[in-house]
């Protein structure tokens, strides 16, 4: 085709507008869509292929910003091109357009016979063009929004913020599928336009689409003539006016394109807790006692009541929920709530829920003790706090008010006439064994007179050296004996901490115990049980009262099946059994078996009191008011015979100097009390007893043959072993 | 797009509301309870003390021994809790797991501390647990433990020692285990509406701890996957009528979230970049973690009260218009979203009409120019 059959249709400035146009326009459409479809495989594809969902949204962002930009320059320039031009605008709809477009129609379906005549641009040009626009419009405003919601919700409500979002897709997607079913079918379907690639358009196709234009041409009408007065103008005042807005709106989209902040870039945590955040101090406490330490010293709403508040009220009762208006997160909160009554456990509405009525959660007896403890001495908020006693007692401060309380002192004792028996026990039972009792608490036993001896809490004759007094007038101890009673005390030391032989009580004679521990040089020793009994040793009977205990508590193993050798169904097979030494309950082995060692079953303490009585009273038969036959005030018989004080006889080993020495604890843990394999090896007779042993032949005892055969649990040493053989071949001597 | 979803959370999520975690615990916890069984049985008694024999010392609440280091433990051993327990009831020795202890005097305790000791004495369980291994792997307590951290959680911090129970009767006691290391946690929980369901009224249909958290696969809720994928755990039970519909709970919240920004790019970030942080917002991010209330609460972080405050705490700036700006899982409705109603409208009608108008056009002048061609032709 020769080159004056071509006519120039897109000078290069066009054809660089448009291409930029294209690529641009496929570029943001494909990081639109794929974000419109996000869930489509192809769109996953795209997105990985863009280095994830983050590149793909900044292309699409660079890609807006182009197009504005050049959006406006084209603005600019069709603006320069009005001004300077005297002609009016090839490009702009007029009423001839839609009259074109409905001949169009009509021709293709056969209502008319000839085509319509276009100019430079047809309708279907002129209408795409328009749509660009629009649609660039659109795009814009709505992607703003998106872009900055921030922004546009300080104007705007924020319901248009999804409304742009459902426009900016749908516009989207018209604007692709206008392109392709209109856009493509005109250049690359209807003609091959190569126009927008070479710049020029065949006669033929000229002549075919835009024979007005043609005309035009061939007529010489289209030079442009150029109106230097408007020409003047633009570049005077429209183009300084355009440039200025240019900067404006470019300065803007890229500002809050990336300077405004509409969220936080940090990633925010969901949710603000401390993940480890153990309950266990609680758990301790409930494993291994008192979590305030073993001393109810220490016991305050700072060092550990508050602990149990945290872990099993503040759920409810806290800040969060304060049911019932009780809020028990802090000691203030608490005490104004007036549930707690200090000094008086008994009226605190706290304790008597937690006790007395269906409170969820259950409380564990320890804390409520713990709690109760914690109120009987005025629920002190720190361990600094004065005490005060529980009411209906005399408020006592120690060393400031010391000489006052003196003076209220209204029962001075006379020293020398202060035992134990006679007022200190009682002093103890009112005001210490509460905790310092069964309790044990800090390992003191106050409850009898040979446990405090042993504690080492008194050094009799040095009152200010024991203990005892020490840790009363320091003022720390959470209890305190008003000022008279601790003199008392004071003064019972000082005068050796007597266990005094007179019981005020018409027990006397029994107290009169010839029994002397040779562990605590000064005093007469008083069995435990005077001051239990302080009232006098209660008389209790095996037919009446004791025989009963034994049927019920201990008959099961200890009766038919006798465990351990054991039976105890009668009186004489109990008293056959060496475990009851009569009159002295603590060498009874019956009795430390059951409170000390850790007996399988066990008496409560009401049984093993009655117990300890019937013991001490010389473990009577007969009930005297229901026809026995007994002695009541009988001199109760120290018994040595159940611990072993045969000499050792021979050269050899004995049981009690050599062999017992290691069969207890190794053996005894089974066969003991519990008397495994009716092997009971506490004893040289039950030893015996037990046909474990055949002095003189080591290999015929059992005793040797089921240790050293390998398959028995607990094992001795080749040295322990040797012994026993040898002992054994000596004859076994006891 | 949405149908993929859908199809996806229809084979997964909503079917039995009762989440697949439960189902797996509970599923691993028949098997762990029904395996020591055969264990049992299989051993010989060999030459061990039978467990009176332990406990005519270890009953023995006071029993105490002290460690090098000072710590003095416990040793006593509560007998009718052990009975009572999935071990105890299986006749299970004391030496099957204390198989250190052969003789008496027992060895010496060396370990430093209790909790060294505790620790230690915990391999013994996967010797007849070995399935859970597996389940492990990945587990947050292993790998803190593994770092040396000493609290974290062994077999027997949750399940107990001694008094191993079956966990299967009673749901709640599996979070106030859990509590005991995490009770700052746990008291949200409590609160919420699903801690309150569980923990107050005993309600079966309400999470606890593990549902959400998985018990031996348990990962870490910090590391970035946990949040990613968090969504797929509420949807389990959010996106199932059958459990929602009694307590009127709207179903549509997976696909309206999935819809808007923030699902999105979440789903995504699934998809895509599995392993990544978002800080796009999932469920938890507005409704809470542990302390979610229902919608109407006027606690709740969403109630729309309260809302402003809850997008706050990623768009700090946000206006008081900013919230309107999220349509509460519901589609646009004339009365809840007019604009976006209209919006939508208008381009359903309008993509169809300029689209169809410019097909009717382009097939007919197609059309007409093969005609006008082959005239042409026939003419010429």
């Amino acid at each position: 085709m020769d080159r004056s059959s071509l006519f120039l249709r897109f000078p290069l400035r066009y054809r660089i507008e448009h291409w930029i146009l294209a690529v641009n326009f496929t570029l943001i459409a494909f990081t639109g869509l794929v974000q419109f479809f996000a869930d489509a495989t192809f769109s996953q594809w795209v997105i990985s292929l863009f280095g994830g969902i983050e590149n793909v949204r900044h292309t699409h962002h660079v890609c807006a910003i182009i197009m504005i930009a050049q959006t406006l320059v084209h603005l600019g320039v069709t603006q320069y091109r009005a001004f300077m031009t005297l002609k009016p605008s090839t490009i702009a709809p007029g009423w001839q357009d839609a009259v074109n477009a409905m001949q169009a129609y009509a021709y293709n379906f056969g209502l008319s016979k000839e085509k319509p005549k276009e100019g430079r641009y047809t309708f279907a040009e002129k209408a795409e063009y328009w749509a660009v626009i629009w649609g660039t419009v659109i795009m814009a405003v709505t992607g703003f929004m998106m872009w900055n919601p921030v922004a546009t919700t300080k104007i705007l409500p924020g319901e248009v913020i999804p409304a742009a979002k459902v426009a900016h897709g749908l516009e989207a997607i018209l604007a692709v599928l206008a392109i392709i079913v209109w856009h493509f079918y005109f250049v690359l379907i209807k003609h091959l336009n190569t126009s927008m690639f070479t710049g020029y358009m065949t006669e033929k196709q000229m002549m075919e689409d835009h024979p007005l234009e043609l005309a035009d041409i061939r007529f010489g009408l289209k030079q442009t003539v150029v109106d230097p007065a408007g020409k003047k103008r633009f570049w005077q005042f429209l183009f300084p006016q355009y440039l200025f807005i240019c900067v404006i709106i470019m300065g803007w989209v890229i500002w809050f394109a990336y300077f405004e902040k509409t969220s936080v870039e940090e990633i925010v945590p969901p949710e603000n807790v401390t993940i480890f955040s153990p309950t266990t101090e609680d758990q301790e406490f409930r494993m291994h006692g008192n979590a305030c330490g073993d001393s109810v010293d220490d016991i305050s709403w700072d060092s550990c009541v508050s602990q149990v508040f945290t872990v099993f009220c503040n759920g409810c009762h806290g800040i969060v929920s304060s049911r019932g208006n009780l809020d028990l997160t802090s000691y203030d909160s608490m005490m104004e709530s007036g549930v707690v009554v200090p000094g008086n456990p008994d009226a605190s509405r706290l304790l008597r829920k937690l006790t007395e009525e269906n409170h969820v959660p259950d409380f564990p007896l320890e804390e409520i003790t713990r709690l109760y403890v914690w109120l009987v001495h005025g629920a002190p908020e720190t361990t600094d706090d004065e005490w005060v006693y529980p009411s209906g007692e005399p408020m006592i401060a120690f060393n400031e008010d010391g000489t006052e309380e003196l003076e209220s002192d209204d029962e001075t004792e006379d020293a020398t006439s202060l035992t134990w028996a006679s007022g200190i026990a009682e002093i103890f039972e009112e005001s210490c064994v509460s905790c310092h009792g069964t309790m044990q608490l800090g390992g003191l036993d106050l409850s009898t007179y040979d446990a405090l001896m042993d504690s080492g809490a008194v050094v009799p004759g040095n009152a200010s050296g024991s203990n005892l007094i020490q840790k009363m007038e320091v003022g720390t101890h959470q209890a305190t004996l008003s000022a008279d009673k601790l003199e008392t005390v004071r003064n019972w030391i000082e005068a050796g901490a007597p266990a005094g032989d007179i019981v005020p009580e018409p027990v006397e004679e029994e107290v009169d115990e010839p029994e002397e521990l040779d562990e605590e040089p000064e005093e007469i020793e008083e069995p435990a049980e005077v001051e239990e009994f302080s009232e006098g040793i209660p008389e209790f009977y095996w037919d009446t009262d004791i025989g009963e205990i034994f049927q019920d508590q201990c008959a099961s193993c200890h009766g038919a099946a006798a465990m351990g050798g054991l039976d105890v169904r009668t009186y004489d097979s109990l008293m056959d059994s060496d475990l009851i030494v009569s009159g002295d309950p603590d060498a009874s082995p019956l009795v430390e078996k059951i409170e000390v060692e850790g007996h399988p079953g066990t008496l409560s303490s009401e049984d093993l009191s009655m117990i300890r009585a019937w013991i001490w009273n010389n473990a009577p038969e007969f009930n005297p008011a229901s026809g026995g036959a007994v002695e009541e005030d009988e001199e109760p018989e120290p018994a040595e015979e159940p611990e072993p004080v045969e000499e050792p006889e021979a050269a050899g080993y004995t049981w009690t100097n050599d062999i017992f020495a290691f069969l207890d604890g190794t053996c005894t843990g089974c066969h003991g009390a519990g008397a495994m394999g009716d092997v009971d090896l506490t004893s040289y007779s039950s030893m015996m007893d037990s046909g474990v042993m055949a002095p003189g032949d080591p290999d015929g005892s059992r005793l040797v043959t089921a240790i050293r055969d390998g398959s028995h649990f607990a094992q001795l040493s080749d040295e322990e072993i040797q012994m026993l053989i040898d002992w054994i071949i000596s004859g076994a001597a006891e | 797009m949405r149908k993929r979803k859908i199809k996806k959370m229809g084979k997964n999520g909503p079917d039995r509301l009762i989440s697949v975690g439960l189902i797996v615990a509970v599923i691993g916890l028949t098997i762990i309870l029904s395996a020591p069984d055969a264990n049992a049985q299989d051993r010989e008694p060999g030459p061990n003390p039978d467990n009176n024999t332990c406990f005519m010392c270890h009953h023995n609440p006071n029993l105490t021994t002290t460690l090098p280091s000072g710590e003095v433990i416990n040793q006593g051993v509560d007998e009718d809790a052990f009975n009572a327990g999935v071990h105890g009831e299986a006749g299970l020795s004391c030496r099957e797991c204390h198989s250190n202890i052969t003789g008496y005097p027992h060895p010496e305790i060396d370990f430093e501390s209790h909790r060294t000791y505790t620790i230690a004495r915990n391999t013994t369980c996967i010797e007849c647990h070995s399935e859970v291994t597996a389940e492990l792997s990945g587990n947050v307590h292993e790998i803190a433990l593994a770092e040396g951290d000493l609290e974290a959680a062994v077999c027997t911090d949750c399940h107990g020692s001694h008094d191993t129970i079956s966990l299967r009767h009673e749901r709640s006691i599996i979070s106030h285990t859990c509590q005991g290391c995490h009770s700052q946690i746990f008291n949200l929980y409590r609160n919420s509406v699903h801690g309150s369901a569980l923990l107050g009224e005993g309600n079966p249909d309400v999470p606890g701890c593990v549902d959400c958290h998985g018990a031996h696969t348990i990962k870490g809720p910090s590391n970035g996957q946990f949040h990613l994928f968090s969504p797929e755990i509420c949807a389990r039970c959010h996106t199932d009528p059958e459990l929602m519909d009694p307590y009127g709970i709207n179903t549509n919240v997976m696909d309206t979230w999935v819809r808007d920004f923030h699902g999105t790019t979440v789903v995504l970030f699934q998809e895509v970049a599995p392993d990544q942080q978002t800080d796009k917002a999932v469920c938890v991010d507005c409704h809470g973690v542990h302390d979610i209330l229902p919608p109407d609460d006027p606690n709740s972080h969403v109630l729309k009260e309260n809302l402003l405050e809850t997008c706050r705490k990623c768009h700090p700036n946000a206006s008081v218009n900013f919230p309107d700006a999220w349509m509460s899982h519901y589609d646009a409705s004339l009365d809840s979203a007019p604009i976006v109603f209209w919006v939508t409208w208008f381009y359903r009608l309008r993509i169809p009409a300029v689209i169809g108008g410019m097909l009717v056009f382009v097939v007919s002048d197609f059309i007409r120019q093969r005609i006008d061609i082959r005239k042409e032709k026939n003419n010429g």
